[in-house]
C-alpha cells in the first residue's frame, strides 16, 4: 500500500488509535516505523530519532506486535519468550508471570499446537513484556476471545497510566472508542484527519433497532436531533443515529421497549460523513 | 542457553540436522576405509581403472590419484562427488534459510523489532552454519582414521585432514552464496536453486576441463579448481587456493551484510 502525504504527531503517554479498513496502509505505516521496510520519500521519527538511523536504538523502547504474528511452531511459549528477553538485554520475569497469567497464556506447549488466539496472547506478552516506552500494535485484539479482549482493555488503561504510549491500529471503531485518547483515521494510504475520541463518537453513525411491545405511531421518532434516517415498520423501528443516541431512547422511553440493539458503526459510513463535511452537495441519505 | 543469542539459537536449531549428517558422514567413511583392505586386495585393480575411458576417469579420480593407496581410494570414492555435495549440500541448506526462511516463515518481523542489527542477524547465523560445517569436517576426519585404524590401512591424515579442511572452505564458499542470494530477495527456493545450480556447474566445469577443450578456459572461475585441482591431499593445503576460496567467501558475506541492510524486509 503506498501512502502519500502522511504527517502524523503522537504525544508522549497517550493511547493514539490508527483506524482504518483493511488495506489503507496502517501495516505499511507501522512496518517504516520499526524499519522493517523503508519509505521512498519522507522519514519517521520516534522520540526524536531517526527510524532509519537509529533503528537500534527507537527498538530497544519499543514494544511491537505484527497483524500477522508467525512466531517459531517447534519452540515452547516460554522459550520464545527467552529469546526475544534475551535479546532484549532482560526483562523482569515476575511481571512477564504475571501478564502470562492474566491472559491464561499457555507457556508449556510447543508454539505450533496453539490456537490462534494463544499465539496473539504470547505476541501480547513479547510486545509488553519490557515494559517499552512506546507500544506498537497491529491490530492487537484479532483471534482474542472476548474476555481477552477486555483483559487487553484493562491493560492498555494500565499501561497508559504508568506513562506508556501506545500506537493502536484497528479496522473496529468501538474498540479505538474504548481504548484511544486521540485517532488518526486513514484511507486508501492517505489520511483523512486526527482528532479526539470524543468527536469521532459525536461523528459515528449507529444503526439502532427497537421492538416496541406494540405498534408506534409512524411519525414518533421524526425530526429527533441526530436522526439520519427512521423506518417505522409496526412495532419495529430502525434508526440511523449521528453521534449521541440519547434522543432516540428518551422518545422511545415513552412506549413499552422490548428490545434494543445496536449494529457495531463502519467505517465507510464514517468515510462519508467526512467527505460530505468537506464540499457541500453530498447525499444525506447515507444508508441504503 | 541457546536462547541467548541469534547465532546460539540458529545453532540449537540445526543441531539435530548437524549431528545426523556427521553421525552419517563418520559411518560412511569408516566403512570406506574399512572396505579398502579387500578392494586392494585385487590384485588388477590398477589395470581396470586405467582401462576405464578417460572421460570416468577424471571424473572420478580427479588430480590424477593413485586409487590403489588408501589416500587414492578416499578421494576417489569419496571426494571427488559425494563429499563436497555433502558439504555444500549442508552449507546452502543452512544459507538459504539463514534470513530467506525466516521471511517466508514470517518470523522476521518479531525478530527484527528486537534492538538486533541486521547485519548481526546475518553474521551470527553464518558463524553457527560454519561452526556446523567444521563438526561434520570433524567427524569425516575421526570416521575415516578410525576406519583405517579398524580395517589396518595406513592413512596418512595430513593429506586427509587438508583435503576436509579445502572441502570445509568450499562448503563454506556456497553457503555464502546462498545466504547472499536469500538476503538479496528474500525468497528461499531461489536461493537454493541458484546456489546448488552454480555448485554444480562449478563441479562440471572443473572436471571436464580435462576432456573438453572449450571448457579448459573457464577452469579458474570453478571453485572446484580451489578445493581440489593442486590436489590438497597429496601436497597439503595451497595458500593461494585457500585464500582464492576464503576470499570469496568473505566479498559474498559482505555483499549478503549490503543487501540484507538495505532492503525492505519481506513481511
Amino acid at each position: 500500500m503506498a501512502l502519500s502525504g502522511l504527517d502524523l504527531d503522537v504525544t508522549r503517554g497517550e493511547v493514539f488509535g490508527y483506524l482504518g479498513p483493511n488495506g489503507a496502509g496502517k501495516t505499511t505505516t507501522i512496518r517504516i516505523l520499526l524499519d522493517l521496510i523503508r519509505p521512498s520519500a519522507g522519514a519517521a521519527f520516534l522520540f526524536g530519532l531517526d527510524s532509519r538511523r537509529d533503528g537500534l536504538r527507537i527498538r530497544r523502547r519499543v514494544g511491537y506486535l505484527p497483524g500477522e504474528l508467525s512466531i517459531y511452531g517447534n519452540l515452547t511459549g516460554r522459550e520464545f519468550l527467552r529469546y526475544l528477553a534475551s535479546l532484549r538485554g532482560g526483562v523482569d520475569w515476575a511481571y512477564v508471570d504475571r501478564l502470562a497469567e492474566r491472559f491464561a497464556a499457555e507457556l508449556r506447549p510447543r508454539i505450533g499446537t496453539l490456537s490462534h488466539g494463544n499465539r496473539q496472547k504470547l505476541g501480547l506478552l513479547q510486545a509488553f513484556m519490557h515494559r517499552p516506552e512506546l507500544l506498537v500494535l497491529d491490530e492487537p485484539t484479532v483471534g482474542l476471545d472476548p474476555l481477552m479482549q477486555q483483559e487487553f482493555y484493562a491493560l492498555i488503561a494500565e499501561v497508559r497510566q504508568a506513562g506508556q504510549t501506545v500506537f493502536l491500529s484497528s479496522h473496529v471503531i468501538p474498540e479505538v472508542e474504548r481504548t484511544c485518547d486521540r485517532v488518526a483515521i486513514l484511507r486508501g494510504g492517505q489520511l483523512l484527519t486526527v482528532e479526539r475520541i470524543t468527536s469521532l463518537k459525536a461523528r459515528a453513525i449507529r444503526h439502532i433497532e427497537i421492538r416496541f411491545g406494540s405498534d408506534v405511531p409512524a411519525d414518533a421518532f421524526a425530526s429527533l436531533p441526530g436522526i439520519r434516517e427512521v423506518h417505522v415498520d409496526g412495532p419495529l423501528v430502525r434508526a440511523a443515529v449521528i453521534g449521541s443516541i440519547d434522543a432516540l431512547v428518551k422518545a422511545a422511553a415513552r412506549f413499552e421497549v422490548v428490545e434494543i440493539t445496536s449494529q457495531e458503526p463502519s467505517l465507510e459510513e464514517l468515510f462519508l460523513t467526512y467527505y460530505e463535511a468537506a464540499p457541500p452537495g453530498g447525499d444525506p441519505d447515507v444508508v441504503a | 542457553m541457546w536462547w541467548h543469542s541469534v547465532g546460539l539459537k540458529a545453532f540449537y536449531d540445526q543441531w539435530r540436522g548437524t549431528v545426523g549428517l556427521a553421525v552419517a558422514v563418520a559411518a560412511y567413511a569408516g566403512l570406506i576405509m574399512g572396505i579398502f583392505p579387500s578392494i586392494s586386495g585385487i590384485a588388477d585393480l590398477r589395470e581396470i581403472f586405467d582401462r576405464l575411458p578417460e572421460a570416468m576417469r577424471v571424473l572420478f579420480a580427479p588430480g590424477g590419484v593413485d586409487i590403489t593407496t588408501p589416500e587414492g581410494f578416499v578421494a576417489t570414492e569419496f571426494f571427488s562427488i559425494i563429499g563436497p555435495l555433502l558439504f555444500f549440500a549442508y552449507t546452502i541448506a543452512l544459507g538459504s534459510s539463514a534470513t530467506a526462511g525466516e521471511e517466508e516463515r514470517g518470523t522476521i518481523d518479531v525478530l527484527m523489532s528486537t534492538p538486533i542489527s541486521r547485519g548481526r542477524v546475518v553474521l551470527e547465523k553464518f558463524v553457527s552454519l560454519a561452526v556446523g560445517t567444521v563438526l561434520i569436517g570433524a567427524a569425516l576426519l575421526a570416521g575415516l582414521a578410525a576406519g583405517a585404524l579398524a580395517g589396518g590401512v595406513d592413512l596418512r591424515l595430513d593429506g586427509i585432514a587438508a583435503i576436509i579442511a579445502s572441502a570445509v572452505l568450499l562448503g563454506l564458499l556456497f553457503g555464502a552464496l546462498a545466504l547472499f542470494v536469500g538476503a538479496l530477495t528474500g525468497r528461499r527456493t531461489l536461493s537454493i536453486g541458484v546456489a546448488f545450480g552454480i555448485a554444480i556447474a562449478s563441479y562440471l566445469v572443473y572436471s571436464l576441463s580435462d576432456l573438453v577443450d572449450l571448457i579448459k578456459p573457464l577452469r579458474p572461475l570453478s571453485a572446484f579448481t580451489y578445493y581440489i585441482g593442486d590436489s590438497p591431499l597429496l601436497n597439503g593445503l595451497q595458500p593461494l587456493s585457500v585464500a582464492v576460496l576464503a576470499v570469496t567467501t568473505v566479498i559474498l558475506l559482505g555483499l549478503a551484510l549490503l543487501a540484507f541492510e538495505r532492503r525492505d524486509l519481506r513481511v
